[in-house]
């Protein structure tokens, strides 16, 4: 009988996984360059920094709240590393210190979530603006360039073969596997999210929960952006405004609920693939960037439909 | 003239696990048909077949006479038959007025296509006048009470034209007065032809305004009767196929360490200078009228909301923060009224759900998936928690059992003094029973002790060994059960007679 609860379980990433296998298929017939490691890779390669992003905002997205200002962090983080490091930092202070106002951005975050109560939403939308805000003025909108050989084996670099940004989002997507799902403080997290009110009558600390969980979001969102300006070896203040709307899509791809306490951070990796896939295979094939937006956007109301289609039928 | 509604032979599965076989079931013009049955013996079933949120997987239905045909049917339809269901406010919206809910289905416009505001009104005041309600129809939704929400239900009910009126614990919320109100109107409304499906728990009230009564016990009709032929005992034994013993009450040793002590509590508005103690192994009741301030106490006490004075013990130390989590770390558990709402996370397993409160109290970082599944299991069988699985969505489950597993999830992370808030409202006789019979499991072993608050008279007089009451946010009366009669207690918490209470 367990098994037949965990199949159910599991239905859910494996519906996704079919779709990336044959999604995969239907590439590999149309282009022969499609199906090889070094383009796997590099798909891989290119998601890294969404998929950093997507890794944690699954667990906020579980406890009922998500964070907006992800991308913006990013951004800053990059920009912040590129004019310390011209002002005479140390390549790794400055990388260091960008981490760290990724942590004061999430502290923040979490401060006028649980404390003040503004809703999650508008809260990060507002940081979102502020801080992207403050990137323009650091920068005066100009591209800082970071060309620093230690520094560029974030972006560029492998171990064992792999290449590094492959390694750091895997190391990502594994630490919030086990946090969610081996440690107590994962179980609370779906406790927040499922009944917040249920949550606090079991003792649970919601604020400490939620401040723990935006926190790793502001750190996740300085490593993503660190990333990004070692890849490019460069950080442009506007370079990642889009990317939080990937990251949620990709979350939501992979069956994480909007309405909280539900998700699973395997699906949300499948999403993030299958939306990297989707945009190389296009490319390869030559479609124009502007149907990849259509593309994406109709993949993703697929997925979500056919999802709370299923749900609707066992119900029933 | 053809029955009202006549259904026939509906049949109904669930996941393979039939939970409605072969039941038939007659409603006349003008008739209260009372619907009774445990919980998870298909009321809700059947009458979610009616109102069309369940497709039926055989039988038929004629309204009037006439077979609906039930293969596009669903709850717009239903309501266009004129088959309204009377939820908990759920039909309403909470911000829009009094006058605007009443028109939302058909708003009256003028000939240039906008809302005609003084017949919005005008059809209000008509529509509140059919169930007696003295409410502004300017009034938004939220600000009326739940007894006046629910009349409102039934007058926009009424102005759609409802033939066929469902009311689901039409009585779980409000208050004796309020009842005989809706009462009144129901036999009003009977008058009119209309007929009305009424599920309940409370025996008393189906004798005062049922007709009929249709028994299901385990998805089977069990019996159908008129209320002037039956005895109660008798509906009782067919509900759960067992004879209820009526004392819950077990011999068993009171110790005499205090386990639980508050002191002068105060909150402004809600109660005042509340004392009190509780012992080792003992059932302490508390008891009043709705409104008396039991749940604002046991909130403050639980830490959900704060009190301005007093000083709390548990086990003679004094516990310093007022929050939910302090208390739970000295060993204090609280079962909150509304189990959907504050006590269960509805969407996620069983259980996650039992092993909640000790993952909230745990210090280490990690967790042994074994050992939860182990310690869920433990407990799926000792409170006999009826599912197929561990991992079953706490939301599919049975009153009596989301309770149970509530209790479960005290009772595994090792709490020693338990508040319970209602704990048997809206659960059938036999799971009642289970409870009972938990509560007095708990407290047989050394350390552990309960307070039991409850407005049911009966029940606190046949499960506590000290009963207290409250009238009007202050303890009036310390009683003890033996010898004392529910008139009595009745009287008590009227506020007709007090006695000093020893805390």
């Amino acid at each position: 009988m367990e098994k037949k609860k965990s199949r159910i379980k599991w239905s859910a990433v494996l519906g996704l996984l079919i779709f990336y296998v044959v999604l995969c298929a239907v590439f590999s017939i149309l282009s022969p360059f499609f199906l090889t490691l070094k383009n796997f890779s590099n798909i891989a390669s290119n998601m890294a920094y969404i998929g950093i992003m997507a890794a944690v905002q699954t667990p906020l997205l579980i406890g009922g709240v998500m964070d907006l200002s992800m991308g913006a962090s990013a951004q800053l983080a990059g920009v912040l590393v590129g004019i310390l490091y011209m002002g005479g930092w140390n390549i790794w202070l400055a990388t260091l210190f960008a981490l760290g106002i990724g942590l004061v951005v999430g502290f923040l975050n979490a401060m006028s979530v649980t404390r003040i109560g503004i809703n999650a939403f508008i809260a990060t939308l507002g940081m979102l603006n502020v801080i992207e805000g403050i990137a323009l003025v650091l920068t005066g909108g100009l591209t800082v360039s970071i060309l620093v050989p230690q520094f560029q084996f974030i972006g560029m670099g492998s171990i064992l073969g792999i290449p590094f940004p492959i390694v750091l989002m895997l190391s990502f997507f594994v630490v919030f596997y086990i946090l969610l799902t081996f440690t107590p403080f994962g179980r609370t997290v779906y406790a927040v999210g499922g009944n917040p009110v249920a949550s606090k009558l079991c003792g649970i600390n919601n604020t400490r929960v939620l401040t723990v969980l935006f926190v790793l979001s502001g750190i996740a969102g300085a490593t993503s952006g660190i990333l990004v300006a070692s890849m490019l070896g460069a950080a442009a203040p506007a370079a990642l405004s889009g990317t939080i709307l990937t990251v949620i899509a990709s979350v939501i791809l992979g069956g994480t609920s909007l309405s909280g306490g539900s998700g699973n951070i395997w699906g949300t990796l499948l999403g993030v693939l299958i939306l990297g896939t989707l945009t190389n295979g296009l490319v390869i094939l030559n479609v124009s960037s502007f149907w990849q937006e259509v593309t994406q956007g109709l993949v993703l109301l697929a997925a979500v439909g056919i999802d709370q289609i299923r749900q609707r039928r066992e119900q029933r | 003239m053809p029955d009202l509604l006549l259904m026939e032979n509906i049949c109904k599965s669930f996941f393979g696990i039939p939970v409605l076989k072969n039941v038939s079931f007659r409603l006349r013009h003008g008739e209260v048909h009372v619907l009774l049955g445990e919980n998870g013996a298909g009321k809700s079933t059947l009458i979610k077949i009616l109102s069309g949120a369940y497709t039926l997987d055989s039988g038929k239905i004629f309204l009037e006479g006439r077979e609906i045909d039930m293969t596009n049917y669903n709850p717009q339809i239903a309501s266009r038959m004129g088959i309204a269901t009377i939820y908990q406010n759920f039909h309403l919206v909470p911000h829009l007025t009094v006058a605007e809910n009443i028109s939302l289905a058909t708003f009256p416009v003028s000939r240039m296509g906008f809302i005609n505001w003084p017949k919005v009104r005008a059809f209000a005041e008509q529509a509140l006048q059919k169930v007696q309600l003295q409410v502004d129809p300017n009034t938004k939704v939220k600000n009326l009470t739940m007894s006046q929400q629910q009349m409102l239900e039934i007058a926009i009910a009424l102005v759609q034209k409802a033939k066929i009126i469902i009311m689901d614990e039409p009585t779980a919320a409000i208050s004796r007065r309020e009842t005989e109100t809706l009462f009144q109107i129901i036999r009003q409304i009977k008058t009119q032809g209309v007929g009305i499906i009424y599920i309940s728990h409370k025996l008393e009230e189906i004798r005062e305004i049922g007709d009929t009564i249709t028994i299901l016990r385990d998805g089977e009709q069990v019996g159908t009767m008129t209320v002037h032929e039956v005895n109660m005992d008798q509906v009782v034994n067919l509900m759960t196929g067992k004879e209820i013993r009526t004392d819950q009450r077990i011999a068993r040793n009171l110790r005499t360490q205090e386990i639980f002590r508050c002191v002068h509590l105060s909150a402004v508005g809600k109660f005042d200078d509340v004392s009190f103690s509780a012992r080792d192994g003992e059932i302490l009741g508390l008891t009043g009228l709705v409104g008396a301030g039991k749940t604002e106490l046991a909130r403050a006490i639980f830490g959900v909301d704060h009190f301005e004075q007093g000083e709390i013990f548990v086990r003679g130390v004094r516990v310093h923060h007022n929050t939910p989590r302090a208390m739970v770390e000295a060993g204090v558990g609280y079962i909150p009224e509304d189990r959907d709402t504050s006590g269960l996370c509805l969407n996620r397993p069983i259980r996650d759900n039992i092993t909640i409160v000790s993952h909230a109290k745990s210090r280490n970082f990690g967790l042994n998936l074994r050992q939860d599944n182990q310690a869920a299991q433990l407990f799926i069988r000792r409170l006999q928690i009826r599912t197929d699985s561990l991992e079953r969505q706490v939301k599919y489950l049975s009153g009596g059992n989301k309770q149970k597993v509530i209790l479960a999830k005290w009772f595994q992370a090792q709490c020693q003094f338990l508040i319970l808030d209602e704990p048997t409202i809206g659960i059938d006789v036999g799971a009642r029973q289970e409870i009972y019979r938990l509560i007095h499991d708990f407290v047989r072993d050394e350390g552990r002790g309960v307070l039991f608050i409850s407005s049911d008279l009966s029940e606190v007089l046949n499960i506590a060994d000290r009963i207290l009451v409250m009238v009007r946010g202050r303890i009036t009366a310390e009683l003890f059960p033996d010898g004392l009669t529910k008139q009595e207690l009745l009287t008590y918490c009227l506020g007709l007679r007090n006695s000093s209470p020893t805390g």
